[in-house]
């Protein structure tokens, strides 16, 4: 009995001890990590770079990055699209966050500067040259007030992408006018294709619609004052009812594959279509190219590119375009090596990295980067040519007005609201949030 | 001898109670406190709004929207899930061959993982590639073929029966091990009285199973309020807001609004749900126990 009774203290005595050694093994580890990089000075250290999983150069940066700094080690974690904007939610400010994180700028740079989680860049404009490389749009796309709290390292927009082939084969060109696009998705759907490939479970695709629609409709004085005290055009305005009303319209016409609205575009559910040819047209972004390189390379040959055209009474024009620089990248307040993690931003964008990610076919903002592609130097032309880049709306306002923004979108396009219901729901969550 | 031994136990007890106090005592507590506040997330200040996040909830059409659904899937999964978890026990405990082999087929669903299985349900649903519509178009039947996931009268329903058929296996193997542990002279019994199968089932097996019934009802209960995953992964809640349950609102406001002092109301919405329906089952399920001992 004695002996039992011992054996069953001392059993519990081993899982209390492994179980103290849990709880302390884990946060001793993470301070001696942190220390360690911190005390390591010139000799070296470790430093974290959170990115999105679709910027592939990355690796060769930072590879040059810790070949000219030896000693110096680049941990890398990169994730995709939604899952990322959780993690760095999560994540940043905290001592297991990041050091150098990618960001889309914007409202995200407003609010990570007022809560002090990044570090001002100021001293890399003259230490870098940086308005030798940079236009000073994109040095100012990086700014929130006067301070440098960002870099960019390309320019995206989204355009309608077209299959040449399927174009040739029913005699089709490019539209100039709304109603030429129209005439094209009924004569592509007739001939049973679809006519748009669309993925819209994310609700984003939808978003860049809304976003390219409003501005031809409402023109270019809409979102450039959307996120200052006096927007110019409010977000229940006729102009953005008839905005709507375009993507009603464009429903109805039959324009988009069957259940859209559950589809996933991250799992390549519209590409798919497009690829395969079943879709004549694809609305998404520039980066439609590198995403054809790694999926459907025989796609290069056949594909081209036309903006959505402005209809008449719309207070835009056909060169306006939906854009915004991205990736931008930041260094987070919480580093413990502030001049060498900005060394590593350095390395995201300059010269070398800029020439890569041409390569990539995405439009790099260093100046003078050659770019090889004719189809990428076309995209970079548009943009140029572009008298307003509407922002990607999704990373202009409070994130409740983005969701309630994203909702009605999709809703406009599940056909689930009216054009005027869908305004006056953005513009009661515009007061609430601006309110507050 | 008495005091050392009950020192004993609660040694014993201790480092599970530790884990229990700090992994699910604590953060409930904490979740409680938080949804009297309104809070951003890490390095962003807190600031306390009493009752504000409860009295938004009530006028929140969305909140509402997917409490009902959540309602529906809890439904679904007592009075559909769980039936059909129990036929499908009967019919592999009542196959004459191969009974390993039919277990171990419908057990698979379960088995895996719920990735897996949203991913392989947005296959079948997929409108262009998926095998509903692809069977659709194969009889004839062009204009029965939907979009399953992306329209919002099908989507609820689509995301349901998924489920359904995830964790219909799980509860067919809780059943088939009670029903096995039933003693067979009972139904030897019955049949030499000439019960008939269906009498048998209804007489013997059914009353029988009433405790494992119960603590399935519970376990299925609060698995349905508690779903998260498998729609989260299959719609994200959407489309408009159609497959929205608790849960996925819940992390819609915490990690898309960044709304946490409301995601955090949410949560203790659903915890308040869950603890009263599994307080009444067990109270009302301890005495009809009771009852039963008495007259046994």
């Amino acid at each position: 009995m004695r002996a039992k009774r011992l054996f069953g203290i001392a059993v519990v005595g081993v899982i209390t001890a492994a179980l103290a050694a849990c709880g302390t093994s884990g946060p001793a580890g993470e301070t001696s990590d942190g220390g360690g990089s911190a005390t390591a000075g010139d000799e070296g250290g470790s430093l974290n770079l959170w990115y999105l999983s679709d910027n592939p150069t990355v690796e060769g940066a930072m590879a040059r990055f810790e070949a000219d700094n030896p000693g110096w080690t680049v941990n890398l974690t990169a994730t995709p699209n939604d899952q990322y904007k959780t993690k760095l939610r999560v994540g940043l400010g905290t001592e297991n966050g990041p050091d150098v994180f990618l960001n889309w700028g914007g409202s995200d740079l407003v609010e990570y500067n007022k809560s002090d989680l990044i570090l001002p860049l100021d001293d890399m404009i003259e230490s870098k040259n940086l308005p030798d490389v940079f236009s000073a749009g994109v040095i100012g796309q990086g700014k929130v007030g006067d301070t440098l709290f960002a870099l960019a390292t390309a320019v995206e927009a989204s355009m309608v992408w077209y299959n040449t082939s399927i174009f040739d084969e029913l005699g089709l060109s490019e539209p100039t006018t709304w109603s030429e696009f129209l005439d094209i998705i009924a004569k592509t759907k007739d001939a049973g294709y679809t006519p748009i490939a669309m993925a819209n479970a994310t609700q984003w695709p939808g978003s860049q619609w809304w976003s390219e629609l409003v501005t031809l409709s409402c023109g270019p004085d809409f979102w450039a004052t959307i996120a200052t005290d006096t927007p110019a055009i409010a977000l229940d305005d006729p102009c953005v009812v008839d905005a709507n009303q375009k993507i009603v319209d464009l429903v109805n016409a039959g324009a988009f594959n069957q259940g859209f609205n559950g589809l996933d575009y991250d799992k390549g559910e519209s590409r798919q279509l497009f690829w395969s040819g079943k879709a004549a047209m694809n609305h998404m972004g520039n980066w439609t190219l590198t995403s054809a390189k790694d999926e459907a390379p025989d796609m290069l040959d056949t594909m081209d590119f036309f903006l959505v055209p402005a209809w008449d009474g719309a207070k835009g024009t056909s060169e306006m375009m939906t854009g915004g620089l991205a990736p931008m990248y930041s260094v987070a307040s919480t580093t413990a090596n502030p001049e060498m993690a900005k060394e590593v931003l350095w390395y995201l964008v300059n010269a070398e990295a800029a020439n890569d990610i041409a390569q990539l076919g995405r439009v790099p903002v260093y100046k003078d980067t050659t770019i090889p592609d004719p189809l990428v130097k076309k995209v970079s032309d548009a943009i140029g040519a572009a008298p307003a880049l509407a922002p990607w709306p999704d990373h202009v306002l409070a994130p409740e007005w983005t969701t309630e923004m994203l909702q009605q979108t999709q809703n406009l396009f599940g056909l689930a609201t009216t054009p005027e219901d869908a305004a006056k729901a953005m513009q009661a969550m515009y007061e609430q949030v601006s309110g507050q | 001898m008495q005091r050392s031994e009950r020192l004993k136990w609660m040694g014993f007890l201790l480092p599970a109670l530790a884990v229990y106090a700090v992994f699910l005592i604590y953060p409930i507590v904490q979740s409680g406190v938080l949804s009297f506040s309104s809070w951003a997330g890490p390095g962003r200040p807190k600031t306390s709004v009493g009752f504000g996040n409860y009295a938004e909830l009530l006028q929140d059409p969305i909140f509402w929207l997917s409490l009902r659904n959540t309602g529906a899937l809890l439904l679904v999964s007592v009075f559909l899930q769980l039936p059909v978890g129990l036929g499908l026990a009967l019919i592999v405990t009542s196959a004459r061959r191969a009974k390993r082999f039919w277990r171990a087929v419908y057990f698979l669903p379960t088995l895996m993982s719920t990735v897996a299985v949203a991913i392989l349900w947005r296959f079948v649903y997929s409108p262009e590639y998926g095998i509903i519509n692809g069977f659709l178009r194969w009889v004839g039947l062009d204009s029965w073929t939907q979009g399953w996931l992306g329209q919002t009268g099908t989507a609820l329903w689509a995301v349901i029966a998924a489920n359904l058929w995830q964790w219909a296996p799980f509860y067919m193997i809780i059943y088939i091990a009670a029903i096995l542990g039933i003693d067979r002279e009972i139904y030897e019994a019955a049949e030499m009285d000439g019960a008939s199968p269906f009498q048998q089932f209804r007489f013997i097996t059914l009353p029988l199973l009433v405790p494992v019934l119960i603590t399935t009802s519970i376990l299925s209960l609060a698995g349905s309020i508690k779903a998260f995953d498998l729609v989260y992964i299959m719609t994200l809640g959407g489309p408009s807001n159609s497959t929205e349950l608790l849960a996925t609102y819940m992390f819609r406001q915490g990690f898309r609004n960044y709304r946490l002092g409301y995601a955090s109301a949410v949560a203790m919405v659903m915890f308040a749900i869950t603890f009263v329906i599994t307080v009444i089952v067990l109270v009302r399920s301890n005495r009809s126990q009771h009852a039963n001992g008495g007259r046994g």
